[in-house]
């Protein structure tokens, strides 16, 4: 039975209302809504805000307490089989068994994800070669390290040419090193392949570093959902830093009407329009200080998060 | 070629810094074959695995070995006959049940755990369940691989003494046509033994991912249930004491097989000394197969992944 691919225009991922209580107590999302279109997509928000419970919901892995979810224009309650063949999870636990090459796991993920036996088989030899492994896919997955286990955890995911990918945590466990290869992997799965991804992190520098849009969730509801472009490029700022007077300067900066802050041994000046270049030059050449750095930088989306912490806190 | 691999599926070359060699990507637009192909090829992987196919050498070792022990005695029932012609039939289709009943106790205990608790081991159940496949799905392929293995581990052989036999005799042909009334009890029989030991060996043994403890708590079972039969069956005065092998587990099974074939016990053996109906068997192997399927659904229904 071949079952009709899903629809190209739909929005890839649709909540409406979607609620998730753990017993009495525990309400791990609490009637998010959202809409997420194509590209690759972060889910950030600190461990327990409901990240993997979001996953596991859209993948049919948990049934909702309420609310409803489509994915793909599928509903995830009442159409999971047949959407299901269209989606790759990659969770964020182990989940690999040591005894079987990655060869013969993958082969099994590919039939058990719909593909004929031929082209499970080619299909599986192309996608351990896009996430580089060679000769070690004859090997037992046991004597794989944490890295290449993740390679093949990735490989089992894309193996059917998947609409959307779900990466939980996908740099789980890696050394530096291993995070960069496998953030690398996945720009390139998103970027080249063209594979629509959502994929969840509590590190806002990895999700910086891939995606293209950005949903915020904290204890179980939704805070902002964006693109990543439009969450820095408000944050324009030039920053200074001058050898002494910091504070001197800073007066002088805000007597001519610019919006500055001290940050440690650095001056920061919100930006709207054209840097005030000229204008620092002068005023430090007048002070007659050493000018070390002058430099127009984007906020990162960790300066942003620190920002409202700030401002959360002062609400309190 | 779809528009995504056209359009964006040749990127550079960035591959010598990652390790990723860019051979370009091509999507797929080929059969995807659904729930009921997958089940199948969960099925058919499973079977592979309970023998240890694709697998090391140690995990041949046990399943092979017990399904070698299997076919001993039809072999030995073949050569005696060979070697002394005259009426000599000791091993037949209709007892052969009793004479591998441990093996395929001890070929339930080895496999079942690897059937059911291996992916809860290794967590592999979030990959099969974010699949097209249903929880229930899940259990029924598991089901059919243990419960198909089962089945020719004890079918292989008494086809072997049939066949044997019927080449042992001058008219292989006639003999074949003149025994042809043993097929349907010989399959339905080993489909009832399948079906059940299937069913209560993974009720137990998805408990517990844990290997060592899953094997022996099937052999538990199966040494409990029987001996729990045979004491009760000695200790219960009267006529009444021979329901208490409805307990046992080799016992109602042998009663069963005894009551498909419509063979009578041997004389002085328990089961000829419970003297039951063998409805009161084919009953009980249908209850302990009932209440064992729905445990396992109903585990696998509430397992969190």
């Amino acid at each position: 039975m071949t079952i009709a691919p899903p629809a190209q225009n739909s929005p890839l991922v649709e909540t409406r209302d979607l609620t998730k209580r753990y017993g009495r107590q525990v309400l791990a999302l609490d009637s998010l809504s959202l809409r997420i279109g194509e590209g690759v997509t972060g889910i950030v928000g600190a461990n327990g805000a409901g990240k993997s419970t979001l996953i596991k919901i859209l993948l049919g892995l948990l049934a909702p307490s309420a609310g409803g979810a489509t994915l793909l224009g599928f509903d995830v309650r009442t159409q999971g089989p047949q959407l299901r063949q269209y989606v790759g999870y990659m969770p964020e636990h182990d989940c690999l068994p040591p005894d079987v090459s990655a060869t013969d796991f993958v082969i099994h993920m590919a039939r058990i994800n719909g593909l004929p036996s031929a082209a499970a088989r080619e299909r599986t030899a192309e996608t351990l070669r896009h996430v580089g492994l060679f000769e070690e896919r004859y090997r037992a997955i046991g004597t794989y390290s944490t890295g290449m286990k993740q390679r093949v955890k990735l490989a089992q995911a894309l193996v059917h040419d998947p609409r959307l990918l779900m990466l939980d945590e996908p740099t789980n466990g890696l050394d530096p090193a291993g995070r960069d290869e496998m953030l690398d992997l996945i720009r390139r799965v998103g970027r080249d392949f063209g594979i629509s991804m959502l994929m969840s992190s509590h590190l806002l520098g990895e999700i910086e570093r891939v995606c293209d849009s950005l949903v915020v969730i904290d204890a179980g509801r939704l805070m902002r959902s964006d693109t990543i472009a439009s969450f820095t490029s408000s944050m324009q700022v030039l920053t200074v830093e001058v050898d002494e007077r910091q504070e001197e300067l800073m007066r002088r900066l805000e007597a001519k009407g610019l919006q500055v802050a001290a940050d440690g041994p650095l001056l920061t000046i919100s930006l709207d329009g054209t840097p005030p270049y000229d204008l620092v030059r002068d005023e430090v050449v007048e002070l007659g200080v050493g000018l070390l750095r002058m430099e127009q930088r984007r906020h990162r989306l960790e300066d942003l998060f620190r920002v409202e912490a700030q401002e959360a806190a002062a609400d309190v | 070629m779809s528009e995504r691999a056209n359009g964006r599926g040749t990127g550079p070359a960035t591959g010598l810094r990652t390790g990723i060699y860019d051979l370009g990507y091509r999507s797929y637009e080929g059969a995807r074959l659904g729930r009921a192909y997958a089940v199948f090829s969960l099925f058919s992987y499973t079977l592979r695995a309970i023998f240890g196919l694709g697998r090391s050498v140690m995990s041949k070792v046990f399943p092979i070995g017990l399904a070698i022990i299997a076919l001993v005695p039809a072999l030995v029932q073949l050569a005696v006959a060979a070697i002394a012609p005259e009426e000599f039939e000791f091993a037949k289709p209709e007892n052969y049940f009793g004479f591998v009943s441990i093996v395929l106790a001890l070929f339930c205990a080895v496999s079942a755990p690897e059937v059911i608790g291996r992916d809860q081991r290794h967590h592999t159940l979030a990959l099969y369940f974010s699949r097209s496949l249903s929880r229930n799905d899940y259990v029924t392929a598991k089901l059919a691989a243990l419960g198909g293995a089962i089945f020719a581990v004890l079918v292989t052989p008494q086809v072997l003494l049939l066949t044997g036999n019927a080449v042992a005799t001058d008219e292989i042909v006639d003999y074949l046509t003149g025994n042809l009334d043993l097929v349907p009890p010989i399959l339905g029989s080993a489909f009832l033994v399948a079906t059940m030991m299937s069913s209560v060996s993974l009720a137990i043994a998805c408990q517990t991912p844990r290997r060592a403890w899953s094997t022996g708590a099937v052999i538990a079972f199966f040494v409990i249930a029987t001996a729990l039969g045979a004491i009760l069956q000695e200790t219960i005065s009267g006529d009444n004491g021979g329901y208490a092998l409805l307990l046992s587990p080799f016992a109602l099974l042998e009663g069963t097989v005894n009551w498909i074939f419509g063979a009578t016990p041997e004389a002085g053996s328990t089961l000829a000394r419970a003297d039951l109906n063998g409805a009161y068997y084919f009953s009980a192997a249908i209850g302990y197969s009932v209440v064992a399927l729905g445990v396992l659904y109903r585990r696998f229904q509430k397992l969190a992944v």
